[in-house]
């Protein structure tokens, strides 16, 4: 529970004084925390800031260091944007910032941000990787409906409490709730699945446990099984993909004989039950999660016996066991994401380091008891706050970057993660959305004007349309699923074929919306943000390039250096597509009626989001007076294959 | 081999600053360039092979069909004959001509088991030694071998995968220098190596040298693992794109003939890619064949498949042969699984996957000769000699290497790993 106590205590600061003046600029929201409400207004927000500079700023005098200078106005905002819209500023938005005199245009624009399609943009980037989403499971299972209840999750806002429990607890089929794509996600995989869950919301690795008892932690193999024991029985498939898959071998062998005999077979009929027995038979997480586990046949430690049933009980936090006839698969989630302090304190520290840039303990999916990580009660606090705000991420966010911390002057050595801001902020390098953002804003300007990822009206499968005035998705997923034998189950594939399904189809254009229309998704083609191409995009697009991740494993984006990157950048994609292309944005502001100063400082705050040093103007404006016009794309290539580029101060 | 001129280039980052800017060159640049610990040297007696070709036969090839005939049984083998080979105890089958006269220099492993059964799980145990996980990526062979012996020529990578995807290069959890670099096509080379259309020479020396100037500045006022180690790849990709051995990813600068030797195919020309590519010293080059996994009409699939790959395989062989290079380039060619040795006769004689048994091939890197290592039972189903897992072919490239398989490497979250894993090696093949 927050601790109101440290906030009536703090000292005045200049914070202090903001206050009044801020009270019409900060959004007010009432939070229902742990039953206690709470209204996180601007009052409580810059004190809550202020509350985490102040322990901050204990924890860095008691080593005897100096607290960090705020950083200047230009690094400031290509910091905040960077980090909360995923992006560099464009000119215009710099401008319009340095022209703004308001003593508070620092809280003016990190309001703004946080509240813009940016954020939601960059949220759905962090999501994405953190949950692994692709644009399909496997072969032709659609990730689609998964992808959007993500995104729907993130543009609503959806706490965090919800969103994780609604992950985990889902259960029937993908066409009726998304979210269950959490669990198709990992079709053949569950007992590692159930290892990601742990991992992943409560920052405790179990997955070694699966086969030993874990080298480093305190998980045993036995506590593995017992936590297993939870979702046993549920699996990521349907009745209907048994009876299918009879059908495509049938079917297939069927085929055989015709071809042999020297005929050509129709073969509609075979990719329809192959096809749907993907979209209808693998989308569905289903079962009866009975509470009991048997121990793999090598389990070899003297508190159990191989093959032994055992039932089910949490192995830290709070200790619910498993019950019979119960929803143990929704417990389960419960316990993982209710009252459970790892949960709270991992998600605040997650948070911590998507606006710190540094974490407060790395691995930020292994949890560290408070008392243990660098300063206990910054941890400690945190983990209140995230209550307080009720698992809001949008305004613990904005607490964080209210904070002068966040304003801190950039580290100027590199120091480990366990040292973090102590010296100021760490430097870290773009990710590979922020790059490809920030290249689509040079190229073509405010990147949330572009277009968005759009939902097809219909798809296909072996000639059948799904879709507004073809078939309705939900009821065919219901119809298929209902069917329980083989015979009938031809039957009505042949009625979709053939068109023949009755009472099936439905001309409500609305009805449809709410079905397939919104479940079948397509990525723009070229210019728009990360968050809205093909997740992950294909391997040889300069998001990959640079890291994006390739959803193999949580959290799997990185910002290593390689040869490619280099060479696209040098002589790829950035040179042929920016710097070569006159028509880019960037190239908007340098014209004839500027001096060449101007148009050299233009292109320096268009991509550096700073000034030239004189230095810098005078060997550059040599570089125009020597190659004339040409000379821009010269500066604009070197400005944009600068390491300065790629880093985020 | 051509090394790396470091004072030539230099030079030419040196002046490009001087003449054009009147500046010098950037004290950093220096220190990179003398850099060469790629990875440990782990070097255990013994190992003769330098590099790596392995031949990725990708979907499960039969070995009934290839490398393990058992002629005679309809049931199993239908009509297929086996032939005789240059070596005396090695019999392939009728679809391999080519490489039965090159059997002399093959050491045919016979007794091949893996404990996957579908073919993404096959491909990552094979290319890794361990199974799939969501919580952790291993590195695949490429960045292991690399990682643990460094790179043989500071100019080019150290890692090439030719056909396989992105998939196949990955570093896991070692770094991104680790990496294989994918090319899609032999033919196409490695991309973006030249200047952009419109830029020239001088333009490119004038933006390298305006970079430094920013970068000198920045480099000034932090210091940071992560800007060194694109200060080093920017050195490098420099090196690369001036590299007199960037001629090693033109396959065109090969006579015709060698090039129809190998076969128009994509996987014959990627052989020949590799075959560059190792004499121009890169560490490991992985080419991958598709189109094994004949579930129905086997012999109609696998026929045009093994086609392919017999005329590339013994072309390579004969290639790294004649060119004195096959002692110390270890020629792998490995699958994920075999398959089913008995005919399913409702799918016009197709073969389902089979991880229980199946072959695989090496040569060169010290392996001894026209040779065979392991047996599978009269119709091909059981392993009755010598059974090696993935795991310990694995461990057996890295032998070949002069690799201590058994060095632990731990993952930045702190787990230990092995090259192999849990493999042994075989040591009496050499």
């Amino acid at each position: 529970m927050l601790n109101t106590s440290n906030l009536s205590i703090i000292k005045k600061t200049p914070h202090s004084l903001k206050l009044c003046g801020l009270i019409a600029i900060l959004s007010a929201i009432t939070a229902n925390a742990q039953g206690k409400k709470v209204t996180i207004d601007s009052n409580f927000k810059l004190k809550a800031a202020e509350q985490i500079d102040s322990l901050i700023n204990q924890s860095i005098s008691k080593k005897g260091l100096p607290i960090p200078e705020a950083t200047n106005d230009e690094k400031y905002l290509r910091r905040i944007y960077l980090t909360v819209a995923g992006r560099i500023p464009s000119l215009e938005e710099i401008i319009r910032y340095k022209k703004n005199r308001s003593p508070y245009k620092r809280e003016i624009i990190a309001q703004q941000l946080i509240n813009s399609d940016g954020y939601r943009s960059s949220m759905t980037n962090y999501f994405f990787d953190l949950l692994r989403v692709n644009e399909k499971f496997e072969r032709y299972i659609p990730g689609a409906p998964y992808q959007k209840w993500i995104r729907d999750s993130v543009n609503s806002n959806k706490k965090w409490n919800e969103f994780a429990h609604q992950l985990v607890s889902s259960q029937g089929s993908i066409w009726n709730n998304g979210a269950v794509g959490y669990h198709i996600r990992d079709r053949g995989m569950r007992l590692d699945g159930m290892a990601m869950s742990v991992r992943l919301f409560n920052g405790t690795s179990m997955e070694c446990a699966q086969c030993h008892d874990h080298p480093h932690n305190e998980i045993e193999r036995m506590d593995f099984y017992k936590l297993a024991a939870f979702s046993e029985g549920m699996e990521p498939t349907s009745g209907a993909a048994k009876i299918l898959g009879k059908l495509v071998s049938e079917e297939r062998n069927r085929n055989y004989a015709i071809q042999t005999a020297g005929k050509r077979p129709n073969k509609a009929l075979f990719q329809l039950f192959k096809r749907t027995q993907e979209v209808f038979g693998y989308t569905s997480f289903i079962g009866k999660a009975k509470g009991t586990i048997a121990l793999p046949k090598d389990y070899q430690y003297s508190d159990g016996k191989p093959k032994e049933v055992i039932s089910g009980v949490t192995p830290f936090e709070n200790i619910v066991k498993t019950k019979k006839a119960e929803n143990n698969h929704s417990d389960f989630s419960t316990w993982l994401t209710t009252n459970n302090k790892r949960f709270t304190n991992v998600i605040a520290n997650r948070m911590w380091k998507r606006v710190m840039g540094t974490a407060i303990y790395e691995p930020v999916d292994e949890f560290v008891d408070p008392k243990k990580t660098p300063s206990p009660k910054l941890t400690a606090y945190l983990s209140e706050l995230m209550l307080a705000v009720d698992y809001d991420l949008k305004e613990f966010q904005h607490i964080l970057l209210l904070t002068q911390t966040f304003g801190a002057e950039t580290s100027e050595k590199s120091v480990r993660a366990k040292y973090y801001l102590q010296n100021g902020r760490q430097l870290n390098r773009m990710t590979a959305e922020q790059i490809w953002d920030s290249f689509i804003t040079i190229k073509e300007g405010n990147p949330d004007k572009l277009p968005k990822r759009s939902y097809e009206n219909t798809f296909e499968l072996s000639n059948v349309r799904f879709g507004p005035g073809h078939l309705d998705v939900v009821k065919i997923n219901k119809a298929v699923n209902t069917i329980k034998n083989k015979n009938e189950m031809r039957a009505y594939m042949e009625e979709l074929l053939t068109g023949k399904a009755k009472g099936k189809r439905n001309n409500n254009d609305d009805m449809m919306m709410m079905s397939s229309e919104e479940k079948n998704t397509k990525a723009p083609s070229t210019y728009s943000r990360a968050s809205e191409l093909n997740s992950p995009e294909n391997a040889n697009h300069m998001l990959r390039k640079f890291g994006q991740s390739d959803r193999a494993i949580i959290e799997n984006g990185d910002s290593e250096a390689n040869v490619p990157q280099v060479l696209s950048m040098l002589n790829g994609y950035v040179e042929k597509v920016i710097v070569a292309d006159r028509s880019a944005t960037v190239y908007s502001n340098i014209n004839s009626k500027n001096s060449v100063e101007q148009n050299i400082t233009n292109l320096f705050l268009s991509t550096l989001t700073r000034e030239p040093s004189d230095i810098e103007l005078t060997l550059f404006k040599g570089e125009i007076e020597s190659q004339g016009e040409k000379g821009y794309k010269n500066i604009l290539s070197a400005l944009l294959t600068s390491r300065e580029f790629i880093f985020v101060q | 081999m051509n090394q790396y001129d470091e004072l030539t280039r230099r030079k030419f980052m040196t002046n490009a600053a001087q003449t054009y800017l009147g500046v010098s060159l950037a004290p950093f640049l220096s220190t990179a360039l003398t850099s060469s610990a790629f990875g440990q040297n782990n070097n255990i007696p013994g190992g003769k092979a330098k590099s790596v070709i392995y031949l990725n036969m990708s979907g499960g090839m039969s070995h009934l069909d290839t490398f393990d005939p058992k002629p005679g049984n309809k049931e199993y083998s239908g009509d297929l004959k086996a032939i005789k080979t240059k070596a005396d105890g090695i019999r392939l089958s009728e679809y391999l001509p080519n490489t039965a006269k090159i059997a002399d220099k093959l050491c045919v492993i016979n007794s091949m088991s893996s404990t996957q059964g579908a073919h993404e799980a096959g491909q990552y145990l094979l290319k890794t030694s361990y199974t799939k996980r969501g919580t952790v990526k291993h590195p695949t062979m490429g960045a292991w071998v690399n990682k643990m012996k460094g790179r043989i020529n500071e100019d080019l990578p150290g890692f090439i995968s030719i056909g396989g995807g992105n998939s196949s290069t990955t570093p896991g959890f070692f770094s991104a220098k680790f990496a294989g670099i994918p090319l899609g096509s032999a033919a196409g080379g490695l991309e973006n190596t030249k200047r952009a259309y419109g830029v020239s020479e001088n333009d490119f020396q004038r933006r390298l040298a305006l970079a430094d100037v920013l970068n000198q500045n920045f480099h000034d006022q932090f210091t940071h693992p992560a800007i060194d180690q694109y200060n080093d790849l920017y050195e490098e990709a420099i090196r690369v794109m001036q590299s007199e051995d960037l001629k090693a990813f033109d396959i065109n600068q090969e006579p015709q003939k060698i090039k129809q030797e190998y076969g128009t195919h994509n996987f014959g020309q990627g052989c020949l890619l590799a075959r560059r590519l190792v004499e121009h010293g890169v560490r490991y080059v992985q080419v991958t064949l598709n189109g094994w996994d004949t579930h129905y009409d086997n012999f109609a699939g696998t026929s045009s498949t093994a086609a392919t790959m017999d005329k590339a395989y013994a072309a390579l062989i004969n290639d790294l042969s004649s060119k004195g290079l096959l002692e110390s380039t270890l020629v792998v060619l490995s699958t994920e699984f075999g398959r089913t040795p008995k005919l399913s006769v409702s799918r016009k004689l197709g073969r389902d996957h089979y991880p229980a048994a199946f072959s695989s091939v090496l040569a060169g890197g010290g392996v001894k000769a026209g040779t065979k290592y392991g047996e599978t039972n009269g119709t091909g189903e059981k392993i009755t000699k010598n059974k090696v897992t993935v795991l310990d072919l694995n461990a057996t490239i890295g032998h070949a290497l002069g690799i201590n398989t058994q060095t632990m490497v731990t993952s930045p979250d702190g787990r230990p790993f092995r090259m192999g894993n849990t493999g042994k090696p075989i040591t009496s093949i050499f």
